[in-house]
């Protein structure tokens, strides 16, 4: 009866964590496409530039000095990536222009071109005018 | 088994290509039959998750990705990262 309870319990635990997370993740979106916090997103908008200028994202290279200071050997590794990726037998890990072009062409339709460049403009647009 | 592998994945392709080649040599040894595809992207999820990414985007991504995989005959997709995982079973 005991086991009952827990399973109970851990089955509601679970089922509210992921209604709140969805909730939280839906405010948040919400406010953001009334353009709320797009400083805090200009900090990833390099992942977002690699996604649509190479159809793969890429950790932001403002987090690179960081994360170098944080993980032991990570920047020496990075620069020998495509050395490593030979190594191992690999071909090249960024895709065809066809790809790219592909997946730069979803990224426009579904507004989400339009997104990057007002993110951008709200953090670069207000440097320029500032300097 | 036959499986569709996405191996393109930010962390695994761009910043570890060493858990793809355990991975694959894991697949090999237990005798996994699996295709993979220069068509595959990744699915996003560092965007995804710091939401510089909408969820339509994800999903248009991702339903590209299943095509891929579909066109291949390979509708069961196995991804290396948690991110990947996550975002593609939604």
């Amino acid at each position: 009866m005991e086991l009952f309870f827990i399973a109970i319990h851990v089955i509601v635990h679970v089922l509210l964590e992921t209604v709140f997370v969805k909730l939280i993740r839906l405010l948040k979106q919400f406010a953001i496409s009334k353009g709320i916090a797009y400083e805090q997103l200009y900090d990833y908008l390099g992942f977002a530039d690699s996604y649509f200028n190479a159809a793969i994202g890429a950790i932001p290279s403002n987090f690179y000095e960081e994360i170098s200071e944080d993980v032991d050997g990570w920047w020496e590794f990075r620069q020998h990536l495509s050395e490593i990726r030979e190594e191992l037998g690999f071909r090249s890990g960024f895709t065809s222009s066809e790809v790219i072009d592909e997946v730069s062409l979803i990224l426009t339709n579904t507004g989400f071109k339009d997104r990057m460049d007002k993110i951008r403009q709200s953090k670069e647009g207000n440097d320029e005018a500032s300097s | 088994m036959k499986i569709f592998f996405c191996l393109k994945v930010v962390f695994v392709s761009v910043e570890y290509p060493g858990i793809e080649s355990s991975t694959k040599f894991v697949f090999d040894k237990i005798g996994i039959d699996y295709d993979i595809s220069d068509k595959q992207t990744c699915c996003t999820g560092l965007g995804h998750y710091s939401d510089v990414f909408d969820q339509f985007t994800t999903t248009a991504i991702g339903a590209r990705n299943f095509k891929v995989a579909s066109n291949l005959n390979r509708p069961n997709l196995v991804m290396m990262c948690a991110t990947c995982y996550a975002i593609n079973k939604r």
